[in-house]
Protein backbone atom coordinates (compact mmCIF):
# COMPACT_ATOMS: atom_id res chain seq x y z
CA UNK A 1 0.00 0.00 0.00
CA UNK A 2 2.89 2.58 0.89
CA UNK A 3 4.73 1.57 -2.03
CA UNK A 4 1.67 1.89 -4.28
CA UNK A 5 1.30 5.60 -2.36
CA UNK A 6 4.54 6.33 -3.09
CA UNK A 7 5.13 5.31 -6.70
CA UNK A 8 2.02 7.70 -6.90
CA UNK A 9 3.27 10.84 -5.48
CA UNK A 10 6.60 9.92 -7.55
CA UNK A 11 4.70 9.56 -10.83
CA UNK A 12 2.64 13.19 -9.62
CA UNK A 13 5.35 15.11 -9.00
CA UNK A 14 7.49 14.14 -12.55
CA UNK A 15 4.41 15.28 -13.99
CA UNK A 16 4.45 18.53 -11.98
CA UNK A 17 7.71 19.23 -12.55
CA UNK A 18 8.00 18.73 -16.71
CA UNK A 19 4.82 20.66 -16.21
CA UNK A 20 6.55 23.50 -14.51
CA UNK A 21 9.40 24.12 -16.92
CA UNK A 22 6.99 23.66 -19.88
CA UNK A 23 4.48 26.51 -18.09
CA UNK A 24 7.78 28.56 -17.81
CA UNK A 25 9.06 28.40 -20.65
CA UNK A 26 5.63 29.27 -22.37
CA UNK A 27 5.45 31.99 -20.15
CA UNK A 28 9.04 33.50 -20.57
CA UNK A 29 8.32 33.36 -24.23
CA UNK A 30 4.58 34.98 -24.46
CA UNK A 31 6.40 37.43 -21.83
CA UNK A 32 9.48 38.80 -23.80
CA UNK A 33 7.41 38.51 -26.97
CA UNK A 34 4.73 41.04 -25.39
CA UNK A 35 7.40 43.27 -23.82
CA UNK A 36 9.17 43.34 -27.12
CA UNK A 37 5.29 44.38 -28.38
CA UNK A 38 5.03 46.83 -25.97
CA UNK A 39 8.31 48.09 -26.74
CA UNK A 40 8.28 48.33 -30.58
CA UNK A 41 4.18 49.97 -29.88
CA UNK A 42 5.54 52.25 -27.51
CA UNK A 43 8.35 53.46 -30.15
CA UNK A 44 5.78 53.31 -32.46
CA UNK A 45 3.80 55.77 -30.37
CA UNK A 46 6.81 57.70 -29.69
CA UNK A 47 7.51 58.43 -33.38
CA UNK A 48 4.28 59.32 -33.87
CA UNK A 49 4.09 62.05 -31.24
CA UNK A 50 7.41 63.14 -32.82
CA UNK A 51 5.58 63.14 -36.36
CA UNK A 52 2.72 65.23 -35.71
CA UNK A 53 5.08 67.39 -33.73
CA UNK A 54 7.00 67.70 -37.01
CA UNK A 55 3.63 68.58 -38.75
CA UNK A 56 2.50 71.20 -36.65
CA UNK A 57 6.09 72.66 -36.54
CA UNK A 58 5.67 72.76 -40.16
CA UNK A 59 2.28 74.32 -40.16
CA UNK A 60 3.23 76.45 -37.63
CA UNK A 61 5.97 77.75 -40.04
CA UNK A 62 3.27 78.55 -43.12
CA UNK A 63 1.02 80.67 -40.66
CA UNK A 64 3.90 82.23 -39.31
CA UNK A 65 4.40 83.20 -43.17
CA UNK A 66 1.32 84.48 -43.38
CA UNK A 67 2.12 87.01 -40.33
CA UNK A 68 4.59 87.98 -41.77
CA UNK A 69 3.13 88.98 -44.78
CA UNK A 70 0.21 91.10 -42.93
CA UNK A 71 3.41 92.53 -41.20
CA UNK A 72 5.92 93.34 -44.22
CA UNK A 73 4.07 92.94 -47.04
CA UNK A 74 3.62 90.18 -49.76
CA UNK A 75 6.54 91.27 -51.35
CA UNK A 76 8.31 90.84 -48.66
CA UNK A 77 8.22 87.26 -47.99
CA UNK A 78 11.21 86.21 -50.24
CA UNK A 79 13.40 82.85 -50.06
CA UNK A 80 16.06 85.23 -48.92
CA UNK A 81 13.80 86.79 -45.96
CA UNK A 82 12.10 84.08 -44.95
CA UNK A 83 14.29 80.18 -45.91
CA UNK A 84 15.97 78.60 -43.70
CA UNK A 85 17.30 75.30 -44.08
CA UNK A 86 18.02 72.35 -41.02
CA UNK A 87 16.83 74.95 -38.63
CA UNK A 88 16.99 73.25 -35.18
CA UNK A 89 14.21 73.20 -33.23
CA UNK A 90 12.59 72.32 -29.70
CA UNK A 91 9.25 70.48 -29.38
CA UNK A 92 7.71 73.67 -29.21
CA UNK A 93 9.06 74.97 -32.50
CA UNK A 94 11.42 77.76 -30.92
CA UNK A 95 14.94 77.91 -32.65
CA UNK A 96 17.40 76.15 -30.02
CA UNK A 97 20.82 74.38 -31.16
CA UNK A 98 20.07 71.46 -29.10
CA UNK A 99 16.49 70.51 -30.45
CA UNK A 100 15.29 67.18 -31.36
CA UNK A 101 13.84 68.82 -34.49
CA UNK A 102 14.74 70.23 -37.90
CA UNK A 103 12.95 72.61 -40.33
CA UNK A 104 13.92 73.67 -43.89
CA UNK A 105 11.75 76.41 -45.70
CA UNK A 106 11.93 77.40 -49.55
CA UNK A 107 9.92 80.56 -50.65
CA UNK A 108 9.14 80.68 -54.23
CA UNK A 109 8.31 83.68 -55.12
CA UNK A 110 5.87 84.57 -59.21
CA UNK A 111 4.89 81.39 -58.85
CA UNK A 112 4.20 79.96 -62.24
CA UNK A 113 5.37 82.90 -64.01
CA UNK A 114 2.40 84.52 -61.69
CA UNK A 115 2.72 87.72 -59.65
CA UNK A 116 0.58 86.91 -57.12
CA UNK A 117 1.92 83.49 -56.05
CA UNK A 118 4.32 82.89 -53.74
CA UNK A 119 4.70 78.80 -52.89
CA UNK A 120 6.10 78.32 -49.33
CA UNK A 121 7.04 74.35 -48.77
CA UNK A 122 8.26 73.56 -45.13
CA UNK A 123 10.14 70.38 -44.69
CA UNK A 124 10.81 69.07 -40.91
CA UNK A 125 11.95 66.33 -39.74
CA UNK A 126 13.42 65.05 -36.00
CA UNK A 127 15.85 63.18 -34.59
CA UNK A 128 16.35 59.54 -33.53
CA UNK A 129 19.03 58.81 -30.93
CA UNK A 130 20.84 62.56 -31.55
CA UNK A 131 20.38 61.92 -35.50
CA UNK A 132 18.15 63.39 -37.89
CA UNK A 133 15.72 60.80 -39.39
CA UNK A 134 16.00 60.85 -43.34
CA UNK A 135 12.12 61.03 -43.27
CA UNK A 136 10.43 64.36 -43.58
CA UNK A 137 7.44 65.73 -43.59
CA UNK A 138 6.59 68.44 -46.01
CA UNK A 139 3.57 70.73 -46.23
CA UNK A 140 3.54 73.10 -48.89
CA UNK A 141 0.63 76.10 -49.48
CA UNK A 142 0.56 78.65 -51.97
CA UNK A 143 -0.07 82.65 -50.90
CA UNK A 144 -2.13 84.70 -52.81
CA UNK A 145 -1.38 88.60 -53.27
CA UNK A 146 -4.94 90.28 -52.90
CA UNK A 147 -3.47 93.88 -53.14
CA UNK B 1 -11.92 21.69 0.38
CA UNK B 2 -10.25 22.47 -3.10
CA UNK B 3 -11.51 23.28 -6.12
CA UNK B 4 -12.46 20.47 -7.96
CA UNK B 5 -9.77 21.06 -10.67
CA UNK B 6 -7.29 21.42 -7.65
CA UNK B 7 -7.77 18.59 -6.41
CA UNK B 8 -6.12 16.80 -8.88
CA UNK B 9 -2.81 18.36 -9.04
CA UNK B 10 -1.83 16.93 -13.03
CA UNK B 11 -1.92 20.11 -15.43
CA UNK B 12 -3.01 22.45 -13.07
CA UNK B 13 0.52 24.71 -13.49
CA UNK B 14 0.10 24.17 -17.14
CA UNK B 15 -3.28 24.79 -17.19
CA UNK B 16 -2.58 28.32 -14.56
CA UNK B 17 0.53 29.29 -17.33
CA UNK B 18 -1.66 29.42 -20.13
CA UNK B 19 -4.62 31.24 -18.63
CA UNK B 20 -1.77 33.68 -17.70
CA UNK B 21 -0.51 33.69 -21.19
CA UNK B 22 -3.74 34.35 -22.77
CA UNK B 23 -4.32 37.23 -20.33
CA UNK B 24 -0.93 38.51 -21.43
CA UNK B 25 -1.48 37.76 -24.85
CA UNK B 26 -4.81 39.66 -25.06
CA UNK B 27 -3.89 42.38 -22.98
CA UNK B 28 -0.67 43.17 -24.62
CA UNK B 29 -2.32 43.29 -28.39
CA UNK B 30 -5.52 44.96 -26.95
CA UNK B 31 -2.74 47.87 -26.27
CA UNK B 32 -0.37 47.80 -29.32
CA UNK B 33 -3.93 47.41 -31.10
CA UNK B 34 -5.04 50.91 -29.50
CA UNK B 35 -1.59 52.43 -30.44
CA UNK B 36 -1.27 51.13 -33.64
CA UNK B 37 -5.21 53.09 -34.21
CA UNK B 38 -3.60 55.63 -32.55
CA UNK B 39 -0.60 55.96 -35.11
CA UNK B 40 -2.80 55.46 -37.98
CA UNK B 41 -4.79 58.48 -36.97
CA UNK B 42 -1.71 60.30 -36.81
CA UNK B 43 -0.55 59.75 -40.06
CA UNK B 44 -4.12 60.14 -41.06
CA UNK B 45 -3.71 64.09 -39.23
CA UNK B 46 -0.54 64.73 -40.92
CA UNK B 47 -1.85 64.07 -44.28
CA UNK B 48 -5.22 65.88 -43.43
CA UNK B 49 -3.13 69.19 -42.94
CA UNK B 50 -1.16 68.10 -45.91
CA UNK B 51 -4.31 68.14 -48.00
CA UNK B 52 -5.99 71.56 -45.99
CA UNK B 53 -2.77 73.22 -47.54
CA UNK B 54 -3.55 71.94 -51.26
CA UNK B 55 -6.55 73.08 -51.01
CA UNK B 56 -5.65 76.03 -49.85
CA UNK B 57 -2.81 76.78 -52.93
CA UNK B 58 -5.26 75.79 -55.14
CA UNK B 59 -7.67 78.38 -53.70
CA UNK B 60 -5.15 80.89 -54.29
CA UNK B 61 -4.45 79.87 -57.91
CA UNK B 62 -8.37 80.74 -58.32
CA UNK B 63 -7.93 83.92 -56.95
CA UNK B 64 -5.24 85.05 -58.36
CA UNK B 65 -6.74 84.43 -61.85
CA UNK B 66 -10.22 85.96 -60.61
CA UNK B 67 -8.33 89.10 -59.53
CA UNK B 68 -6.96 89.81 -63.15
CA UNK B 69 -10.37 88.74 -65.22
CA UNK B 70 -13.43 87.49 -63.10
CA UNK B 71 -14.70 84.77 -65.04
CA UNK B 72 -16.24 81.62 -63.51
CA UNK B 73 -15.65 79.78 -67.04
CA UNK B 74 -12.02 78.98 -65.50
CA UNK B 75 -13.86 76.01 -63.29
CA UNK B 76 -13.14 73.25 -62.73
CA UNK B 77 -9.69 74.34 -62.21
CA UNK B 78 -7.04 71.88 -61.67
CA UNK B 79 -3.48 72.03 -60.54
CA UNK B 80 -0.62 70.73 -58.54
CA UNK B 81 1.69 71.09 -55.82
CA UNK B 82 4.46 68.65 -55.58
CA UNK B 83 2.73 64.99 -55.10
CA UNK B 84 -0.44 66.56 -54.36
CA UNK B 85 -3.65 68.02 -56.52
CA UNK B 86 -6.21 69.81 -56.25
CA UNK B 87 -9.41 71.19 -58.02
CA UNK B 88 -11.36 74.02 -57.32
CA UNK B 89 -14.90 74.47 -58.47
CA UNK B 90 -17.36 76.90 -58.54
CA UNK B 91 -21.47 76.98 -57.59
CA UNK B 92 -23.52 80.23 -58.02
CA UNK B 93 -26.89 80.27 -55.48
CA UNK B 94 -28.64 83.61 -55.73
CA UNK B 95 -25.97 85.64 -56.57
CA UNK B 96 -23.59 84.09 -54.14
CA UNK B 97 -20.55 82.71 -55.73
CA UNK B 98 -19.55 79.80 -53.58
CA UNK B 99 -15.76 78.42 -54.56
CA UNK B 100 -15.09 75.14 -52.98
CA UNK B 101 -11.12 73.50 -53.09
CA UNK B 102 -10.07 70.37 -52.29
CA UNK B 103 -6.88 69.27 -51.61
CA UNK B 104 -6.24 65.53 -52.37
CA UNK B 105 -2.47 64.06 -51.37
CA UNK B 106 -1.88 60.50 -51.76
CA UNK B 107 -1.33 58.22 -48.64
CA UNK B 108 0.21 54.53 -49.28
CA UNK B 109 -3.33 53.11 -51.62
CA UNK B 110 -5.74 55.84 -50.46
CA UNK B 111 -5.51 59.35 -50.90
CA UNK B 112 -7.13 61.96 -47.92
CA UNK B 113 -8.85 64.84 -49.59
CA UNK B 114 -9.78 68.20 -47.51
CA UNK B 115 -11.99 71.05 -48.53
CA UNK B 116 -12.11 75.05 -47.94
CA UNK B 117 -14.59 76.69 -49.35
CA UNK B 118 -14.57 80.71 -50.27
CA UNK B 119 -17.40 83.59 -50.92
CA UNK B 120 -16.42 85.69 -53.11
CA UNK B 121 -18.16 88.53 -54.60
CA UNK B 122 -17.68 90.45 -58.55
CA UNK B 123 -15.78 93.44 -58.05
CA UNK B 124 -14.74 93.97 -61.47
CA UNK B 125 -16.77 97.11 -63.43
CA UNK B 126 -20.23 96.65 -63.85
CA UNK B 127 -19.09 97.23 -67.72
CA UNK B 128 -18.20 93.37 -67.90
CA UNK B 129 -21.76 92.82 -67.16
CA UNK B 130 -22.98 94.10 -70.94
CA UNK B 131 -22.29 93.26 -73.93
CA UNK B 132 -22.43 96.91 -75.08
CA UNK B 133 -22.43 99.98 -72.01
CA UNK B 134 -21.65 103.62 -72.77
CA UNK B 135 -21.29 106.53 -70.63
CA UNK B 136 -23.19 108.51 -72.40
CA UNK B 137 -25.44 107.71 -75.64
CA UNK B 138 -26.06 104.02 -77.35
CA UNK B 139 -27.31 104.75 -80.65
CA UNK B 140 -27.99 101.28 -83.08
CA UNK B 141 -29.67 101.29 -86.39
CA UNK B 142 -30.43 98.54 -88.36
CA UNK B 143 -30.23 100.13 -91.24
CA UNK B 144 -30.95 99.14 -95.60
CA UNK B 145 -31.26 95.90 -95.37
CA UNK B 146 -29.08 95.16 -92.54
CA UNK B 147 -29.50 93.12 -89.52
CA UNK B 148 -27.86 93.68 -85.90
CA UNK B 149 -27.84 91.32 -83.59
CA UNK B 150 -26.89 91.66 -79.48
CA UNK B 151 -26.76 88.74 -77.69
CA UNK B 152 -26.57 90.25 -74.72
CA UNK B 153 -27.46 93.36 -72.18
CA UNK B 154 -27.55 96.62 -73.29
CA UNK B 155 -27.00 99.66 -70.92
CA UNK B 156 -26.52 103.62 -71.52
CA UNK B 157 -26.05 106.07 -68.42
CA UNK B 158 -27.93 108.54 -70.22
CA UNK B 159 -30.33 107.07 -73.96
CA UNK B 160 -30.64 103.96 -75.33
CA UNK B 161 -31.68 104.46 -79.35
CA UNK B 162 -32.47 101.47 -80.91
CA UNK B 163 -34.10 101.96 -84.75
CA UNK B 164 -34.54 100.41 -88.08
CA UNK B 165 -33.94 102.86 -91.21
CA UNK B 166 -36.76 102.99 -93.78
CA UNK B 167 -35.73 99.92 -95.27
CA UNK B 168 -35.93 96.65 -93.56
CA UNK B 169 -33.77 96.99 -90.90
CA UNK B 170 -33.53 94.65 -87.99
CA UNK B 171 -32.33 94.92 -84.47
CA UNK B 172 -32.08 92.13 -82.16
CA UNK B 173 -31.29 92.26 -78.36
CA UNK B 174 -31.96 89.60 -76.61
CA UNK B 175 -31.22 90.79 -73.00
CA UNK B 176 -32.25 94.08 -71.80
CA UNK B 177 -31.32 97.49 -73.20
CA UNK B 178 -31.90 99.62 -69.93
CA UNK B 179 -31.00 103.37 -69.24
CA UNK B 180 -29.93 105.14 -65.93
CA UNK B 181 -32.48 107.66 -63.91
CA UNK B 182 -35.60 106.97 -65.47
CA UNK B 183 -37.29 110.26 -64.70
CA UNK B 184 -34.60 112.10 -67.28
CA UNK B 185 -33.51 109.45 -68.81
CA UNK B 186 -35.01 106.75 -71.64
CA UNK B 187 -34.77 104.23 -74.37
CA UNK B 188 -36.50 105.10 -77.50
CA UNK B 189 -37.33 102.32 -80.20
CA UNK B 190 -37.97 103.74 -83.60
CA UNK B 191 -39.02 101.59 -86.27
CA UNK B 192 -39.24 103.47 -89.35
CA UNK B 193 -39.63 100.05 -91.31
CA UNK B 194 -38.95 97.75 -89.60
CA UNK B 195 -38.05 95.38 -86.47
CA UNK B 196 -36.90 95.63 -83.65
CA UNK B 197 -36.71 93.05 -80.80
CA UNK B 198 -35.65 93.50 -77.16
CA UNK B 199 -35.44 90.34 -74.85
CA UNK B 200 -38.44 88.61 -76.74
CA UNK B 201 -40.66 91.83 -76.89
CA UNK B 202 -40.67 92.59 -80.68
CA UNK B 203 -41.85 95.73 -81.72
CA UNK B 204 -42.50 96.35 -85.90
CA UNK B 205 -43.90 98.16 -88.90
CA UNK B 206 -43.74 101.99 -90.02
CA UNK B 207 -43.63 104.86 -87.71
CA UNK B 208 -43.56 103.24 -84.52
CA UNK B 209 -42.19 105.56 -81.42
CA UNK B 210 -42.42 104.42 -78.26
CA UNK B 211 -40.23 105.12 -74.89
CA UNK B 212 -39.56 102.67 -72.40
CA UNK B 213 -38.76 104.88 -69.16
CA UNK B 214 -39.23 102.20 -66.93
CA UNK B 215 -36.76 100.10 -68.31
CA UNK B 216 -34.15 101.88 -66.04
CA UNK B 217 -31.19 100.51 -64.35
CA UNK B 218 -28.21 102.21 -62.25
CA UNK B 219 -25.26 103.69 -63.94
CA UNK B 220 -22.18 101.15 -64.88
CA UNK B 221 -18.95 101.82 -64.36
CA UNK B 222 -15.79 101.78 -66.54
CA UNK B 223 -12.70 99.66 -66.55
CA UNK B 224 -9.48 101.92 -65.47
CA UNK B 225 -6.50 100.96 -67.01
CA UNK B 226 -2.88 101.35 -65.52
CA UNK B 227 -1.88 102.44 -68.73
CA UNK B 228 2.01 103.37 -67.36
CA UNK B 229 2.19 99.86 -66.34
CA UNK B 230 1.06 98.32 -69.64
CA UNK B 231 3.92 101.31 -71.13
CA UNK B 232 6.67 99.93 -68.71
CA UNK B 233 5.30 95.98 -69.93
CA UNK B 234 5.90 96.55 -73.69
CA UNK B 235 8.58 98.18 -73.65
CA UNK B 236 10.44 95.82 -71.52
CA UNK B 237 10.24 92.90 -74.47
CA UNK B 238 13.18 91.68 -77.29
CA UNK B 239 10.32 92.17 -80.04
CA UNK B 240 8.76 95.44 -80.95
CA UNK B 241 5.24 95.87 -78.79
CA UNK B 242 6.00 99.28 -78.02
CA UNK B 243 5.69 101.94 -80.40
CA UNK B 244 7.10 105.70 -79.13
CA UNK B 245 4.78 107.39 -81.50
CA UNK B 246 1.30 106.94 -83.60
CA UNK B 247 1.86 104.47 -86.13
CA UNK B 248 -0.24 102.70 -89.02
CA UNK B 249 -0.35 99.18 -89.22
CA UNK B 250 -0.58 97.70 -92.94
CA UNK B 251 -1.51 94.26 -93.60
CA UNK B 252 0.54 92.64 -90.36
CA UNK B 253 -0.18 89.86 -88.45
CA UNK B 254 0.98 91.07 -84.51
CA UNK B 255 1.82 88.47 -82.00
CA UNK B 256 3.42 90.43 -79.21
CA UNK B 257 5.24 88.26 -76.82
CA UNK B 258 3.66 89.98 -73.80
CA UNK B 259 0.36 89.59 -75.31
CA UNK B 260 -0.51 93.24 -75.89
CA UNK B 261 0.99 96.23 -78.45
CA UNK B 262 1.29 99.77 -77.17
CA UNK B 263 1.18 102.93 -79.28
CA UNK B 264 2.26 105.79 -77.77
CA UNK B 265 -0.07 108.03 -80.15
CA UNK B 266 -3.01 107.13 -82.88
CA UNK B 267 -3.10 103.40 -84.20
CA UNK B 268 -4.49 102.64 -87.69
CA UNK B 269 -5.17 99.51 -89.14
CA UNK B 270 -5.13 99.31 -92.80
CA UNK B 271 -5.67 95.98 -95.22
CA UNK B 272 -6.27 92.73 -93.69
CA UNK B 273 -4.30 92.90 -90.05
CA UNK B 274 -4.41 90.84 -87.40
CA UNK B 275 -3.50 91.04 -83.54
CA UNK B 276 -3.17 87.59 -81.08
CA UNK B 277 -3.89 89.59 -77.85
CA UNK B 278 -4.44 93.30 -77.27
CA UNK B 279 -3.82 96.43 -78.17
CA UNK B 280 -3.42 100.10 -76.31
CA UNK B 281 -3.54 103.52 -78.10
CA UNK B 282 -4.55 106.73 -78.00
CA UNK B 283 -7.18 106.58 -80.56
CA UNK B 284 -7.81 103.21 -82.98
CA UNK B 285 -8.95 103.63 -86.78
CA UNK B 286 -9.80 100.84 -88.95
CA UNK B 287 -9.11 102.37 -91.75
CA UNK B 288 -10.52 101.86 -95.83
CA UNK B 289 -9.08 104.11 -98.34
CA UNK B 290 -8.96 104.14 -101.76
CA UNK B 291 -6.36 104.15 -105.00
CA UNK B 292 -7.02 104.76 -108.45
CA UNK B 293 -6.06 103.13 -111.54
CA UNK B 294 -6.69 105.86 -114.01
CA UNK B 295 -10.12 106.83 -112.97
CA UNK B 296 -10.90 103.01 -111.34
CA UNK B 297 -10.96 103.51 -108.10
CA UNK B 298 -9.95 100.55 -106.33
CA UNK B 299 -11.33 100.08 -102.54
CA UNK B 300 -8.89 98.90 -100.01
CA UNK B 301 -11.18 97.76 -96.82
CA UNK B 302 -9.88 97.88 -93.74
CA UNK B 303 -10.08 95.25 -91.38
CA UNK B 304 -8.76 94.21 -87.71
CA UNK B 305 -8.68 90.65 -86.70
CA UNK B 306 -8.21 90.43 -83.14
CA UNK B 307 -7.48 86.64 -81.71
CA UNK B 308 -7.47 85.27 -77.69
CA UNK B 309 -4.09 84.99 -77.09
CA UNK B 310 -2.96 85.32 -73.04
CA UNK B 311 -4.72 87.63 -70.57
CA UNK B 312 -4.58 90.83 -72.22
CA UNK B 313 -7.33 90.41 -74.66
CA UNK B 314 -8.07 94.27 -74.79
CA UNK B 315 -8.56 96.79 -77.27
CA UNK B 316 -8.58 99.91 -75.83
CA UNK B 317 -8.06 103.60 -76.78
CA UNK B 318 -6.59 105.56 -74.12
CA UNK B 319 -7.88 108.99 -75.17
CA UNK B 320 -9.85 109.44 -78.18
CA UNK B 321 -12.16 107.11 -80.03
CA UNK B 322 -12.53 103.95 -81.80
CA UNK B 323 -13.51 104.34 -85.19
CA UNK B 324 -14.67 101.60 -88.00
CA UNK B 325 -14.58 102.67 -91.47
CA UNK B 326 -13.43 99.09 -92.24
CA UNK B 327 -14.26 95.56 -90.15
CA UNK B 328 -13.50 94.66 -86.95
CA UNK B 329 -13.73 90.85 -85.72
CA UNK B 330 -12.71 90.55 -82.29
CA UNK B 331 -13.51 87.27 -80.97
CA UNK B 332 -12.92 87.20 -77.51
CA UNK B 333 -11.99 90.66 -76.61
CA UNK B 334 -13.17 93.80 -74.14
CA UNK B 335 -13.17 96.92 -76.69
CA UNK B 336 -12.88 100.09 -74.71
CA UNK B 337 -13.01 103.31 -76.09
CA UNK B 338 -12.74 106.17 -73.66
CA UNK B 339 -14.13 108.23 -76.05
CA UNK B 340 -16.83 106.79 -79.04
CA UNK B 341 -16.99 103.53 -80.47
CA UNK B 342 -18.59 104.01 -83.46
CA UNK B 343 -19.17 103.49 -87.51
CA UNK B 344 -17.43 105.86 -89.71
CA UNK B 345 -18.47 104.41 -92.67
CA UNK B 346 -21.93 103.27 -94.28
CA UNK B 347 -20.54 99.35 -94.75
CA UNK B 348 -18.88 99.08 -91.56
CA UNK B 349 -19.00 95.92 -90.11
CA UNK B 350 -18.36 94.77 -86.38
CA UNK B 351 -18.55 91.26 -85.28
CA UNK B 352 -17.29 91.00 -81.33
CA UNK B 353 -17.59 88.26 -78.85
CA UNK B 354 -16.77 89.81 -75.73
CA UNK B 355 -17.40 93.38 -74.04
CA UNK B 356 -18.37 96.53 -75.72
CA UNK B 357 -18.06 99.47 -73.33
CA UNK B 358 -17.23 103.27 -74.22
CA UNK B 359 -16.52 106.29 -71.74
CA UNK B 360 -18.88 108.37 -74.07
CA UNK B 361 -21.15 107.49 -77.16
CA UNK B 362 -21.62 103.85 -78.88
CA UNK B 363 -23.14 105.15 -82.34
CA UNK B 364 -23.68 102.60 -85.04
CA UNK B 365 -26.43 104.53 -87.34
CA UNK B 366 -24.72 104.55 -90.91
CA UNK B 367 -26.82 103.18 -93.43
CA UNK B 368 -25.20 100.23 -94.00
CA UNK B 369 -23.10 99.03 -91.11
CA UNK B 370 -23.89 95.63 -89.41
CA UNK B 371 -23.22 94.34 -86.57
CA UNK B 372 -22.96 91.29 -84.58
CA UNK B 373 -22.30 91.33 -80.96
CA UNK B 374 -21.98 88.15 -78.47
CA UNK B 375 -21.17 88.45 -74.87
CA UNK B 376 -18.43 86.50 -73.49
CA UNK B 377 -16.25 87.61 -70.56
CA UNK B 378 -12.88 88.23 -71.70
CA UNK B 379 -9.43 88.06 -70.54
CA UNK B 380 -8.31 91.23 -69.85
CA UNK B 381 -5.74 92.98 -67.47
CA UNK B 382 -6.61 96.44 -66.34
CA UNK B 383 -3.20 96.29 -64.47
CA UNK B 384 -0.86 94.65 -62.09
CA UNK B 385 -3.25 95.49 -59.22
CA UNK B 386 -6.90 95.26 -60.65
CA UNK B 387 -8.78 93.52 -58.37
CA UNK B 388 -12.00 92.03 -60.31
CA UNK B 389 -12.96 89.94 -57.31
CA UNK B 390 -13.99 90.14 -53.48
CA UNK B 391 -13.45 87.87 -51.20
CA UNK B 392 -16.93 87.82 -48.78
CA UNK B 393 -15.75 84.90 -46.45
CA UNK B 394 -12.78 82.39 -46.47
CA UNK B 395 -13.74 78.97 -44.25
CA UNK B 396 -10.63 77.35 -43.93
Amino acid sequence: MARATDKKSFGVSGITLVETVISAALLVVVVVGVVALCAQTMNIAHRMEDEYRTASIAKSRIEDGRSYIELNGFDALTNESYGETDTRLDSNGVPDINGGFYRSTTVTTNFNENQRLTKIEVSASYSILGKKSPHTISISSILVKMT
Amino acid sequence: MMMPIMRNKRGVIFLMAIAMTAILLFAGLSGANMILRDAYLIKRLVYSMQALYVAEAGMSDALSRLCDSYSLDIFPLTGTVDSASYTVTSSSVAGRVLLTSTGTVPAGTVTVSRAVKVEIEDNSPTAMNFIMSAGNNVRIKGGFLTASFMNGNVHANNNVYLKTGIALGYVNVTGTATHSDGDTHNTYIDTYFGWIDVDGYPRYGTGTHVTEPAWNGTNVTFPVFDYPYFAALTQGTADTCYYPAGHTFDGVTLSPSCGLIYVNGPAVFRNNCTINGGIIADSIKVETYVTWIFIIPIIHVGKLNQNVAGDKNQIVSRLGNIDIQGELHAHGALVYASGDFRSIDAAAIVDVTGVIAAGSNINFEDYLAAITYNYQRPSVKFGPNSLMVKIDSWNR
